[in-house]
C-alpha cells in the first residue's frame, strides 16, 4: 500500500512539473485560403491554408454551408495546412463561406458545391386534387428532381411531364427548374375523370400521380315522377316517387355520386316541405308522402342555388264516404265512437290517420285521436265538462260529422 | 442527562392481539377481494403511486390537466405503494399498505385510548375501531388511504407527547417529533387539525393532571376560603405544578410545526406561490343532512353507526370523566360534522367552511368516541350498565342487550363495508387493456384523449398509459381556466354538475384544437348527442364496450411539453425526506423492540450523558423561590371541598331498587309491545304516504327512471292498460334524445282537483340531457279504483307504415388512402385531399349579450367533407381577442354542394364568473358564460377548413307541413320531421336559416327534436321565430379564409328561399334544414 502511495505521489509531482518551454517563433503574418471556385456534392475538397513566414500553430477555420456552420481547426506544419471537407459537409449544394483566423489575420474564400446528377424517384405532386372539367381551371403540378443526396438539381434542368386524360388523350409538358424545383399549370379539359400524370428528367422516373376533373355546376335540372303511374291520392298515407332527369354538366358530365339535392314542395295548402337527397349516377330520388285532402302539388329539385323547372301534380281525393259519430254520457265519462271511416274502395282508412275531436258548448275542448280499425274510440271524463248541450265534431281529412250531446 | 435503561415486559392485552388478527380476517379478506376499486379515491392514490414507480424524483405528471405538479399531496402513502408496487404491482401494495396502516391505526387506539380509559376499556377500543363504521366507510367506500395512513402514527405519537409533558422524557420528545414527521408525510392535514383536536386534548389532560397532583415536597395545607393572604401562594402552588408541562409544551410546539413544515416543504411552498384559487367543488356533506337525506346517511349516520344509540352515554362518561378534554373536542367535532344542518360549522369556520370537506370532523369524532365506547363495553359487561340492566330487567335482558349491542354494531359494520354493492357509486368495472392497447396503436398517444362515464376508475386507466388527457381525478391540481373557474371535480361525471360541467366540458369538446384533444372514451351514452353534435364521430367499439369518438382535423401535441420546474432541492427533498420520515417514525415506534439491544451494543462508544439543554440548574433555583412562594400560612388548613359539584349532586341521586322478577317480566312485556306498535304505525304511515294521486305520480316516474317496469306497469288503470308485454313493447319503441339519453331531473305535480274517483294532475317533467334540457308537460286524469289512485295509459303511436318492405339505394364512401402496411411516415399519396369549400356570407351579431358569427358554408367539392369552422375577433390592432369554434349550430358533415348554416357562439370560459357558478348548481340551458375581452371588438375572421370524410352522412330526414303560425303574438314555425330513410333518426336536427332583404343570413338558430324517429315516420315540431330586431348587427361582413381556388365557380344564381316570412319578423325568408344522428350506424 505504502509503495503504491508512493508511485502514486511520484507520478503526481512528475505530473505538476512546468512544461518545456516552446521555441519562440515569429508572429504569422499572412493567411491566405486556397480552395477550388466550384466542386461537386459528395466529392472531397481539399481546402490549403497557407500562413507565412513558415509558421507553426492551428487555424481555426469557420465553414458555412447552406445546411449549417461548422467550425474546424487545421494543424499549420511550415506555413501550410490542408483540410479534406468531407461528408456530411460536401453533401448539401450551395456556397460554401470559408473563414480562418489566427491571431489577428483573417482570410475568407467561397466555394460552390453543385449537385450531382439526378436519381429517382421523380414525384410529381399535384394540387389542387381536383378541379371542374371546364377547360378552364387548373391544377399545379410540381416536381422536385433532386441528387442522390436530396439536392435539387441544378436549375434550368428539363422535367417532362406527362398527363393522360379521362378521354385518353395525352398532354406533354416540359419545365426547366428554377428556384430548386420545376412547375407548370395543368388546364382541365371537358371530360369528367382521372388524369394520370408521371415526370421524368434525365431519364430518371417515377411514381404516378393522380388529378381527378370532376364535373361542374349541373345544367337542366327537372323533376318527373319515379314511375310512369304512380297511384295519386290525397290519402295522407302513400309515398309519391319523385327523380330527378340525369343531372350533368354543361359539357355532359354526370354529377359525381354523393351529391346532395334537395327537393322542395309546395303542397298548395300554405305549408312547404324540404326533402333531401343524394345523386345515384346522375339522379336523385325521393318519395313525397301524400297529403290528407285533395290539393295541388309543386315540387322542384335545388342543387345549391341551381334550380329545375316545377313539377306539379294534382292529387285528387281518395273517395271516401262520410262516417257516423256516436257519443254516449254515462256516469263518468263521454263514451265517443266515431266510424266506421273507410276510404275510397270502402276500406278502413289506415290505422294512425289523425282524427280531430271538438267539442263545443259552456265550454270547448279539442284533441286529436288516432284511427285504428276504421273507427275512433275514446272517452271524455264527464268531470271536465259543465252542465249543458254540446256540440261534438269530428275532422278526418277534409271530411267531418256531427254529433249532439246533454250533460244533464 | 444519563442514560437509564429498565426493560419491563409488559403482557400485551389480548383484546389488542385479537383485534390485530380481526384487521387481517375482516378488512384483509375485503382488501384482497377487490373491495377497494368500487371507492372513491383508492384509484388516485394509485395514480399518484404509478406516477413515483415510473419517476421517483419527477415533480411533474404530463397525464393530467395538460401537465400538474405532485408536490401537491402529501407523498407518504402513495410512495410507500409506489415502492412496494415495483415488486409486487400496484393493486397488491395497495392492499399491503391499507392493511399495514389498519394495524397501525388499531394498536394506535389501543394506546391512545389508554390515556383516557382504562386498560380493559383500552383492549376494547382496540377492538372497536376494527369494526367502526367510519373506519370501514373510509376504506371500503371512500378509499382514502392516506386518512387511515397517517392517523395511525398521529394516534400512536400521542402516548409519546403525554408522556414527554409529564415526565419530560428527551426520547419521547424526539419519538414524537418523529411521529408527527411520519404523520405529515402521510397526509399533513392529520398533523394540523390533529394537532387541535386530538394533540390540544392530550397537552390539556397533561396541563389538568399536573395542576391537581401535588408536589411531593408540597405543604399539604388546602384552605377552605380564598382570601387576600393566601390567594398568591396558592396560584403560585398551582403554577408551580404546571409550569414544568407548560415549559415542555413550549418546546414540544416548535417541534410539531417544525415536522409539519419541514417534511412537506416542497408542498407549503407550492402552495404559496400557486394558491389553489378554484370556484369550490360543492361536497355534501356541507350539505343540510335534513334537506339532502343521502349526503345525512353518507356523512353522518354510516360514520356514526350504531355509536348514534349510546351517544348519550358516550358524553356522560366524557364529561363525568378525565376525558372530559377529549370529550370537549369530541363536541366540537361532532358539531362542525354536522355540515349545513345547522348555522354552527359556517359560524365557526368563516370562509373555509366552502373548501373544507366536513365529513372529515365527523371522522375524527369517531375516532375520539372509541375509548369512551371501549368504556361502555366494560360498563356493559361488568360496570353499572350490567347492573342495572341485571338488577331492573333481568340477566336475560342484559344478555340479549349485549348480543344486540354486538350483532348491530357489527352488523352495521359490514353493512358499511361492503356499502359499495349496496349502492353503486361506479360503473362496472372496466378493463383498460383495450383502452391502452388504442391508444398505442398507430401513434394515437401523440393526441390528448378523454374519459367518459368512467367514474374513479379513470385514474386506474391513466395509470396504465403515458397519454395524456386534459381531464384528472385530483381537483386540487387543475390548473386549466376551464375546470379551474367551475366547480367541475372532473369532466368524466360532468353530468353530474349541471351546466357547470356540462358546459365546461362543452368548451372543451367545441373548441379541441386548443388542447390536441382527439379521442374520447365514452362509457356513458348520455355525453352522444353532445359529441355528435360537435362534430365527433364514432370510430369503433372496443372490446370492454367503451365507443371511441375521434375528432378530425386535430393538431398533434407538441414534442415538448410546458411543465412548471421547481428548484431542483425540493425535487430532492419530495423524493426523500417523506420516506426518510416514516422510516424513522417507524424505527421510533418499534425503538422499545430494538431500543435496548442497540443501546447495549453502542453503550461502550457512548458518553455517559447528553447535555441536551442543560436547563435543570436554572430550573431548580426557579423552583425553589416558586416553592417558597407557595407557602399557605398554618391558619388556613381546612378539610378538601369538592369543585365539581356536579359530580357530588350525581352521586347523591337516589338509586334504584332491583326489581322483583314479575316486575321485570311486565317490563320486559312493555318493551316488546312498544317495539312492535312502533313498527306498526310507520309501516302504515309510509304506506299512507306512498297512496296519494301526487305520490302515484311520483312513483310512476321514479319506477320509470330507474327501469323498474313492473312496478310502472302496476300504477296504470288497470281497466285500460294494455298487456305487460305490450306495455313493454311500446316502452320499447320509444326513443329519442329524451327517451334514451335524457335523466329525469325533476318532476313537478299540479293537482288540479277532481272528484272521489278522478283526479286532474298537471305534471312537468325536465328531462337533462348533455344538449339541453326538456320539460314536458302532459294532464293526467287519475281515476280511483278500490281505495288505490291510477294513471291513465298513455297513448301509443298506432301508426302503420305504408310499406311492408322498403328498397332504398345509398352512397357509401370508404376513405383508406393508400397506406401500405409499414412503420414509416405516412407517404403523400396517402394523405387525402382536403375538400375545397366556400363561406358564403358571414356576420358579427349579438343576441341578448351573447356575440355570435353567423353565416353559411358551402362544399365546393366532390367529396364528403368533415367541416371546422372557427371565427376570430380581432381588436382595432389587429391583435386576436379570442377564437372559438362553431359547435352543435352547423352541419360539420357535408355532402358535395351541400350548404350548412353556422352560428358561432362566443363563450368565456365556463363558469368563469364566479357569481354564476357559485349558484350554478342545477342545469340551465340558457346560461352562458359571458366573453370578456381585452379591448372592443373591431373585426373578425371566419376560418373554414375541412378533411375528406366518409362518416354521418345520412340524410334519410325531411321536414313537410312547414308553415307560419303566430300563437299569443309569437310568431314560431310549425312543421312536420319525417324519416324517409331505412335508419330509425335518433336525433333529429333542424337548421333554421334566416335571411335579410339583401339575402345575407341575419340569424341561425337550431332545434333537436325530443323524440326519435322511426323509418317512414313522423313527428311535429314547433320552434319559435327570434324577431330581427333582438339581433344586434357588430359587423356585416368580416375576412373570410378558406381551402377554395376557384370562388368564381359558385353559380351566380340567385339563392332560393324555402319559406318567406312576413314583414313583422324583420326576416325575408328561412331555410331550413334537418340532418340527424342516427345511432345505429
Amino acid at each position: 500500500m505504502r509503495w503504491l502511495l508512493l508511485l502514486l505521489g511520484c507520478w503526481w509531482l512528475t505530473a505538476c512539473q512546468p512544461q518545456q518551454p516552446m521555441p519562440m517563433q515569429s508572429a504569422p503574418t499572412a493567411l491566405t485560403i486556397e480552395v477550388a471556385p466550384t466542386s461537386g456534392v459528395g466529392v472531397d475538397l481539399p481546402i490549403r491554408l497557407y500562413v507565412a513566414p513558415d509558421w507553426n500553430g492551428r487555424v481555426t477555420l469557420t465553414l458555412q454551408t447552406s445546411y449549417a456552420v461548422h467550425v474546424q481547426t487545421v494543424s499549420i506544419q511550415q506555413g501550410l495546412g490542408t483540410l479534406l471537407l468531407t461528408k456530411p459537409w460536401n453533401e448539401q449544394r450551395g456556397d460554401v463561406s470559408i473563414v480562418a483566423r489566427v491571431d489577428q489575420l483573417h482570410a475568407s474564400a467561397t466555394t460552390t458545391l453543385q449537385p450531382s446528377a439526378v436519381v429517382e424517384p421523380i414525384r410529381p405532386l399535384v394540387g389542387a386534387r381536383s378541379i371542374i372539367a371546364n377547360g378552364a381551371t387548373w391544377s399545379m403540378v410540381v416536381v422536385i428532381p433532386h441528387d442522390q443526396f436530396g439536392n435539387p438539381i441544378a436549375d434550368a434542368s428539363l422535367v417532362n411531364i406527362t398527363a393522360q386524360r379521362p378521354n385518353q388523350q395525352r398532354t406533354r409538358l416540359t419545365a426547366k427548374t428554377a428556384h430548386l424545383l420545376a412547375w407548370q399549370r395543368l388546364y382541365s379539359q371537358t371530360v369528367a375523370g382521372k388524369t394520370l400524370i408521371s415526370a421524368q428528367s434525365q431519364g430518371r422516373f417515377g411514381p404516378q400521380a393522380e388529378l381527378l376533373e370532376v364535373a361542374g355546376w349541373p345544367v337542366q335540372l327537372s323533376v318527373q315522377l319515379a314511375q310512369p303511374l304512380p297511384r295519386l291520392s290525397a290519402d295522407g298515407y302513400t309515398f309519391i316517387p319523385i327523380q330527378t332527369n340525369l343531372i350533368q354538366d354543361a359539357f355532359g358530365n354526370v354529377v359525381p355520386d354523393g351529391t346532395s339535392v334537395v327537393f322542395e314542395v309546395d303542397d298548395g295548402l300554405g305549408q312547404k316541405r324540404s326533402i333531401n337527397s343524394v345523386t345515384i349516377r346522375g339522379i336523385a330520388e325521393t318519395q313525397i308522402l301524400s297529403p290528407n285532402q285533395a290539393t295541388r302539388f309543386t315540387i322542384q329539385a335545388r342543387i345549391f342555388r341551381i334550380t329545375s323547372a316545377p313539377l306539379v301534380l294534382d292529387i285528387p281525393p281518395d273517395g271516401a264516404t262520410d262516417f257516423l259519430v256516436q257519443a254516449v254520457v254515462a256516469t263518468d265519462v263521454i263514451s265517443v265512437t266515431v266510424g266506421p271511416i273507410v276510404g275510397s274502395l270502402q276500406q278502413y282508412v289506415p290505422d294512425g290517420t289523425m282524427a280531430l275531436l271538438q267539442v263545443n258548448g259552456p265550454i270547448r275542448l279539442e284533441q286529436t285521436t288516432d284511427v285504428v280499425a276504421g273507427y275512433l274510440q275514446t272517452t271524455i271524463r264527464r268531470s271536465l265538462l259543465p252542465s249543458g248541450r254540446y256540440l261534438l265534431t269530428c275532422w278526418v281529412g277534409d271530411r267531418q260529422s256531427n254529433q249532439v250531446f246533454i250533460i244533464p | 442527562m444519563r442514560y437509564k435503561y429498565m426493560q419491563r415486559r409488559v403482557p400485551i392485552n389480548p383484546y389488542l392481539l385479537t383485534a390485530l388478527m380481526l384487521v387481517i380476517a375482516f378488512h384483509g379478506i375485503l382488501l384482497v377481494s377487490g373491495n377497494f376499486k368500487r371507492t372513491y379515491d383508492a384509484y388516485v392514490h394509485i395514480f399518484f403511486a404509478d406516477h413515483y414507480r415510473r419517476t421517483w424524483f419527477d415533480h411533474w405528471d404530463y397525464r393530467w390537466y395538460t401537465g400538474f405538479p405532485l408536490i401537491s399531496y402529501p407523498p407518504g402513502s402513495q410512495q410507500s405503494i409506489g415502492l412496494l408496487g415495483r415488486a409486487i404491482g400496484l393493486l397488491p401494495a395497495f392492499v399491503v399498505v391499507q392493511i399495514a396502516a389498519l394495524l397501525n391505526l388499531t394498536l394506535g387506539m389501543y394506546r391512545f385510548a389508554k390515556l383516557w380509559v382504562s386498560e380493559e376499556a383500552a383492549g376494547y377500543a382496540a377492538l372497536l375501531i376494527v369494526f367502526s363504521s367510519s373506519i370501514c366507510e373510509t376504506v371500503h367506500v371512500f378509499g382514502q388511504l392516506p386518512t387511515t395512513f397517517s392517523l395511525g402514527f398521529l394516534l400512536n405519537t400521542l402516548p409519546f407527547v403525554k408522556r414527554w409533558l409529564s415526565e419530560g422524557d428527551w426520547r419521547d420528545l424526539i419519538r414524537a417529533w418523529l411521529l408527527h414527521a411520519a404523520t405529515t408525510a402521510g397526509h399533513h392535514v392529520t398533523t394540523l387539525f390533529g394537532a387541535v383536536f386530538f394533540a390540544g386534548p392530550v397537552i390539556l389532560l397533561a396541563l389538568v393532571e399536573a395542576f391537581r397532583q401535588p408536589k411531593a415536597d408540597e405543604a399539604m395545607l388546602h384552605p377552605a376560603r380564598i382570601r387576600r393572604s393566601n390567594i398568591r401562594p396558592l396560584m403560585v402552588r398551582r403554577f408551580r405544578r404546571i409550569a414544568p408541562p407548560l415549559i415542555r409544551t413550549v418546546i414540544y410546539g416548535p417541534g410539531l410545526i417544525a415536522a409539519l413544515v419541514l417534511v412537506v416543504l416542497p408542498y407549503w411552498l407550492w402552495s404559496s406561490s400557486d394558491p389553489i384559487s378554484q370556484v369550490p367543488i360543492p361536497h355534501a356533506s356541507r350539505d343540510s343532512f335534513l334537506e339532502n337525506p343521502n349526503a345525512g346517511i353518507v356523512f353522518w349516520l354510516l360514520p356514526y353507526g350504531s355509536t348514534l344509540l349510546v351517544l348519550p352515554y358516550l358524553f356522560y362518561k366524557g364529561f363525568f370523566s378525565r376525558a372530559w378534554p377529549m370529550a370537549l373536542s369530541i363536541s366540537l367535532l361532532f358539531l362542525l360534522g354536522t355540515g349545513g344542518t345547522t348555522p354552527i360549522p359556517k359560524a365557526l369556520l368563516g370562509g373555509a367552511f366552502d373548501i373544507l370537506t366536513l365529513d372529515r370532523f365527523t371522522f375524527w369524532a369517531t375516532i375520539l368516541f372509541t375509548p369512551l365506547l371501549g368504556e361502555f363495553v366494560v360498563s356493559m359487561r361488568r360496570g353499572n350498565l350490567a347492573r342495572y340492566l341485571r338488577e331492573q330487567f333481568g340477566r336475560t335482558m342484559w344478555r340479549t342487550t349485549q348480543g344486540c349491542c354486538v350483532l348491530i354494531y357489527v352488523g352495521v359494520a359490514v353493512f358499511t363495508a361492503n356499502f359499495t354493492q349496496f349502492r353503486r357509486f361506479q360503473p362496472d368495472p372496466i378493463d383498460p387493456a383495450p383502452l391502452v392497447a388504442f391508444l398505442e396503436k398507430d401513434e394515437h398517444w401523440r393526441w390528448r384523449y378523454l374519459m367518459l362515464g368512467f367514474g374513479d376508475q379513470m385514474a386506474w386507466v391513466s395509470a396504465q398509459t403515458t397519454a395524456t388527457t386534459v381531464d384528472g381525478n385530483y381537483h386540487s391540481a387543475r390548473r386549466l381556466p376551464e375546470l379551474t373557474t367551475t366547480p367541475v371535480e372532473r369532466l368524466e361525471g360532468a353530468k353530474f354538475r349541471g351546466i357547470p360541467g356540462i358546459g365546461s366540458l362543452q368548451q372543451f369538446l367545441a373548441v379541441p384544437d386548443k388542447y390536441n384533444l382527439k379521442y374520447v372514451f365514452s362509457n356513458d351514452q348520455f355525453y352522444d348527442p353532445l359529441l355528435y353534435f360537435s362534430g365527433w364521430h364514432r370510430v369503433q367499439r372496443l372490446e370492454n364496450g367503451l365507443v371511441v369518438w375521434e375528432r378530425e382535423d386535430i393538431p398533434p401535441l407538441p414534442e415538448i411539453l410546458p411543465r412548471r420546474e421547481i428548484p431542483w432541492f425540493q425535487r430532492i427533498m419530495w423524493g426523500i425526506v417523506p420516506p426518510s420520515a416514516l422510516f424513522l417514525g417507524i424505527l421510533a415506534l418499534t425503538a422499545s423492540l430494538w431500543g435496548p439491544r442497540v443501546r447495549r451494543m453502542l453503550r461502550p462508544f457512548l458518553p455517559q450523558s447528553i447535555p441536551i439543554i442543560p436547563y435543570h440548574r436554572w430550573w431548580n433555583g426557579v423552583d425553589q423561590r416558586l416553592k417558597r412562594w407557595s407557602v399557605v400560612p398554618m391558619t388556613n388548613d381546612q378539610q378538601r371541598t369538592r369543585w365539581q359539584i356536579w359530580r357530588t349532586l350525581w352521586q347523591k341521586r337516589p338509586r334504584l331498587k332491583p326489581a322483583p322478577p314479575s316486575a321485570q317480566a311486565v317490563r320486559n312485556g312493555l318493551i316488546g309491545l312498544i317495539i312492535l306498535g312502533s313498527s306498526i304505525v310507520l309501516w302504515r304511515y309510509s304506506t299512507q304516504s306512498q297512496q296519494s294521486p301526487e305520490a302515484v305520480v311520483l312513483a310512476y316516474y321514479d319506477d320509470l327512471d330507474f327501469r323498474r317496469f313492473a312496478a310502472a306497469y302496476a300504477r296504470l288503470d288497470p281497466q285500460t292498460r294494455p298487456s305487460y308485454d305490450q306495455y313493454l313493447l311500446e316502452l320499447s319503441v320509444q326513443g329519442g334524445l329524451v327517451a334514451s339519453y335524457g335523466k329525469l331531473d325533476a318532476v313537478i305535480v299540479e293537482d288540479l282537483g277532481g272528484d272521489a274517483t278522478t283526479r286532474i294532475v298537471d305534471v312537468e317533467t325536465r328531462w337533462v340531457t348533455a344538449l339541453n334540457e326538456y320539460p314536458i308537460k302532459e294532464r293526467l286524469i287519475l281515476v280511483q279504483r278500490d281505495g288505490q289512485w291510477y294513471l291513465p295509459t298513455a297513448k301509443v303511436d298506432v301508426r302503420v307504415p305504408p310499406d311492408t318492405f322498403i328498397r332504398q339505394a345509398a352512397i357509401d364512401w370508404f376513405a383508406a388512402g393508400r397506406r401500405r402496411v409499414t412503420t414509416t411516415i405516412t407517404s403523400f399519396a396517402d394523405v387525402q385531399d382536403r375538400p375545397e369549400l366556400a363561406v358564403l356570407s358571414s356576420r358579427l351579431v349579438s343576441y341578448q349579450g351573447r356575440t355570435s358569427i353567423v353565416g353559411e358554408v358551402l362544399n365546393l367539392d366532390v367529396d364528403p367533407a368533415d367541416l371546422t369552422v372557427t371565427g376570430i375577433l380581432f381588436d382595432s390592432d389587429d391583435r386576436e381577442l379570442t377564437r372559438y369554434n362553431a359547435q352543435s349550430v352547423i352541419n360539420h358533415k357535408l355532402l358535395p354542394k351541400e350548404v350548412t348554416p353556422f352560428r358561432i357562439d362566443f363563450e368565456g370560459v365556463a363558469g368563469a364568473v364566479l357569481s354564476d357558478t357559485l349558484t350554478a348548481g342545477e342545469f340551465d340551458p340558457n346560461a352562458f358564460s359571458p366573453l370578456t375581452l381585452a379591448s372592443p371588438i373591431d373585426h373578425f375572421t371566419v376560418y373554414a377548413k375541412a378533411v375528406v370524410t366518409n362518416r354521418d352522412l345520412n340524410r334519410g330526414l325531411a321536414v313537410q307541413d312547414i308553415e307560419l303560425r303566430v300563437d299569443d303574438e309569437q310568431p314560431h314555425i310549425q312543421l312536420t320531421a319525417i324519416n324517409n330513410g331505412t335508419e330509425e333518426a335518433t336525433i333529429p336536427h333542424i337548421l333554421l336559416t334566416y335571411y335579410d332583404a339583401h339575402g345575407d343570413v341575419a340569424w341561425v338558430d337550431h332545434a333537436f327534436v325530443a323524440s326519435s324517429i322511426r323509418p317512414q315516420r313522423t313527428t311535429a315540431v314547433s320552434i319559435p321565430i327570434i324577431p330581427a330586431t333582438a339581433i344586434h348587427v357588430i359587423q356585416p361582413d368580416g375576412d373570410l379564409v378558406v381551402n377554395a381556388l376557384v370562388e368564381a365557380a359558385i353559380p351566380p344564381a340567385e339563392p332560393g328561399y324555402l319559406l318567406n316570412l312576413p314583414a313583422t319578423t324583420g326576416y325575408t325568408a328561412v331555410r331550413i334544414s334537418i340532418h340527424g344522428y342516427f345511432a345505429e350506424n
